[in-house]
């Protein structure tokens, strides 16, 4: 039998028995609607929550807290954790697994910081809460109007801001040199935070990609050794800089203004001078496999991963997932026993019309064929009618979403993540399991002998 | 081009055919009589390679009908045989014509010819006016012509027929005897199982199956 000849008959089968047809598509459409829906969701929020709060591949080496309890866990934890210097961080570099390693500094002593008047309308003060990292972190972003890099440090001498002939460079009085401010950068992170928390507070505006854009090149001011609630130890008079915001980098600190590395370990030999040079390195794995070797790799250095939580989000996602999905596996399940019901009842009723087939040359294979490709066409419409139903819905939780959820960090255009991979594997699903059911019924009409079907 | 050895047959402990030896020579029109479970049908089956569970051989237009797989089986059913029953055996959700090409489903290729043929089929046995109309709204007379017609489809060699008479009055049942004499005419072998006279009184020969066994 060709396939043309075999979808000629199957149309007539459908044509006719419609109703029958229409009640195996709603009951395998429900099934796939809800696996469609929730593992679109999951994809949804596993992109956000993965992509964009905790990025995966990177992981963050710190400075082992000793985990060892006893007699030697306590004097371990005596003579302090394992220093991260740039020897360490050299060889944790240096493994295969490692695409790009980045060290970073924390701002070890007091510092506060006030600014923004030319973009919010007026100053805001704030304890500084700053990292260094390494500039080369930041090689792929788009920054500007000046490169995150550290001081060159060749400066023309000078007495005010005006003896500083380069524009944007001033007159720090502690140095008496002319400086370019310092080049800063925030992570989307804090933008989301200040959008669904401070904006939504104060009033103020929110940062969207037009005011993103304006807030490249804004200057403020930091005062080092001193902020509003104490003063370094380090005897070192404060003293004011300059700083640059040039962009906002998924690379930058969570939860600081990311400053270049070399600024921030000169501050901390001066305010700070018992600091450790390094406070963590990131490291980006090469293959997102190679993140549990890296993992253990740098355990077995002597140091920590800090727990960035993706580990357990990426779990709590996954186990919300594979539980709606197993209920939504289920009801494909039950509208394939329902299918098979009911092909069972067809291949009973059409007992007759199989035999008389078979008298002008059906052959058992091409009977099998005909049971399942008529199941095939039920998963098809079935599928595709569930993979729209479950847009649609999608669609209208997210239009639900803008509308009366009120904004939240990382608050998503949509939760929802409709992959040609996912609409493919939903409708191969819904094929899939109407075959299968259909299959037993298949298999029994094959083995239909034509005498018995006649004579039924 | 029919020839069958000693074939036997039974239903569980029921003998239903004991030891039938028949030939059926090309252009014949052989009536096979009998009464009712007699083994007629059940012998007309096997001919046309609808029964294989038989014992014997039973050879049709060249195939040692056990010697073929269900596939061959099936071609040989469609390509080489036609089949018309007493009940036509027609499906109620299509139209004449469509039951009739209903065999060019079943072939390796399709016919782009195949709407064509099977209104010429249906011209043939008289009826070719009735092409869309549903085996619901054709008479007994009618429905059998269509079921010839779609026996003819294929232009087989060998008609097997059981009983085509058995559910038509005696005036349509006399014209499709008729077409039978014509189509045997035109040098179709025909095999008919009946129980009526009148069919037999056209046929070449008669053959009678008394509880299984063939008696003259």
């Amino acid at each position: 039998m060709t396939s043309r000849a075999l979808f000629a008959i199957v149309r007539q089968n459908l044509a006719r028995s419609r109703r029958s047809f229409a009640l195996s598509v709603f009951g395998i459409s429900v099934g796939i609607a809800s696996l469609t829906f929730f593992l679109a969701l999951s994809a949804g929020v596993r992109h956000v929550v993965l992509g964009k709060v905790f990025p995966v591949g990177q992981i963050e080496a710190v400075p082992s807290k000793s985990s060892v309890e006893g007699p030697i866990g306590l004097f371990s934890s005596l003579s302090g954790p394992k220093p991260l210097n740039d020897k360490a961080a050299a060889a944790l570099a240096a493994r295969p697994e490692v695409e790009a390693a980045y060290r970073r500094a924390k701002l070890a002593f007091p510092a506060r910081a006030w600014g923004g008047a030319e973009i919010l309308g007026k100053n805001f003060y704030t304890e500084l809460v700053a990292e260094g990292i390494d500039p080369k972190a930041m090689a792929g972003d788009d920054l500007g109007p000046e490169p995150f890099r550290d001081d060159l440090g060749t400066h023309a001498r000078c007495n005010a801001d005006a003896d500083c002939k380069t524009p944007g460079e001033y007159c720090p009085w502690d140095t008496h040199a002319c400086e370019p401010p310092v080049p800063a950068v925030i992570s989307p992170f804090i933008v989301e935070l200040y959008n669904g928390t401070i904006a939504a507070q104060t009033g103020l505006p929110k940062i969207g990609k037009f005011l993103a854009g304006r807030l490249r090149g804004i200057t403020f001011n930091i005062e080092l050794g001193r902020s509003f609630i104490g003063a370094s130890k380090s005897g070192v008079e404060p003293h004011q800089r300059k700083v640059m915001l040039v962009g906002i980098s998924p690379h930058a600190a969570q939860l600081a203004l990311t400053m270049p590395l070399g600024y921030v370990q000169k501050w901390n030999a001066q305010y700070a001078p018992g600091a450790p040079p390094l406070s963590s390195l990131v490291l980006e794995a090469k293959e997102g496999a190679d993140v549990t070797s890296l993992t253990a790799a740098i355990r077995s250095a002597g140091y920590d991963v800090a727990d960035s939580g993706a580990e357990r989000a990426g779990l709590a996602i996954t186990l919300v997932t594979l539980l709606f999905a197993l209920v939504s596996v289920a009801m494909v399940s039950i509208a394939a026993i329902n299918i098979a019901h009911s092909f069972f009842r067809t291949v009973a009723e059409r007992r007759r019309e199989l035999g008389v087939m078979r008298s002008v040359g059906a052959s058992a294979r091409d009977i099998r064929a005909l049971v399942l490709a008529e199941a095939a066409c039920i998963g098809l419409v079935g599928g595709a009618l569930g993979v729209v139903v479950a847009r649609l819905f999608a669609l209208a939780i997210d239009a639900a979403s803008m509308r009366w959820v009120p904004d939240f960090p990382f608050k998503p255009d949509t939760y929802f993540a409709f992959g040609w991979t996912l609409l493919a594997g939903a409708l191969g699903c819904s094929i899939l399991a109407c075959m299968l059911g259909a299959f037993l019924p298949a298999r029994a009409a094959a083995r239909l002998e034509p005498t018995e079907a006649l004579t039924s | 081009m029919i020839r069958l050895d000693s074939v036997q047959k039974s239903y569980g402990a029921q003998p239903v055919l004991r030891d039938v030896s028949l030939a059926v020579e090309p252009g014949e029109l052989l009536s096979l009589v009998g009464r009712s479970g007699s083994g007629k049908s059940t012998l007309l089956h096997i001919m046309g390679g609808l029964d294989r569970r038989y014992t014997g051989k039973a050879s049709v237009l060249g195939h040692d009908l056990h010697a073929l797989d269900d596939r061959g089986l099936s071609r040989f059913r469609n390509r080489e045989v036609g089949f018309v029953f007493q009940s036509f055996n027609l499906l109620d959700h299509l139209t004449a014509r469509e039951n009739v090409k209903l065999p060019a489903y079943f072939t390796d290729r399709d016919s782009a010819d195949s709407d064509r043929r099977a209104v010429e089929a249906l011209a043939r046995v008289g009826i070719g006016d009735k092409a869309e109309s549903r085996p619901s709204a054709l008479s007994g007379g009618q429905k059998q012509r269509v079921a010839i017609a779609r026996a003819l489809y294929h232009a087989p060699k060998l008609l097997l027929c059981d009983e085509p008479t058995g559910n038509l009055d005696s005036e349509t049942g006399a014209q499709i005897i008729d077409l039978f004499r014509a189509l045997n005419k035109e040098g179709l072998t025909l095999v008919i199982v009946t129980h009526e006279e009148r069919v037999s009184s056209v046929a070449s020969r008669v053959v009678r199956l008394e509880d299984g066994k063939l008696v003259a």
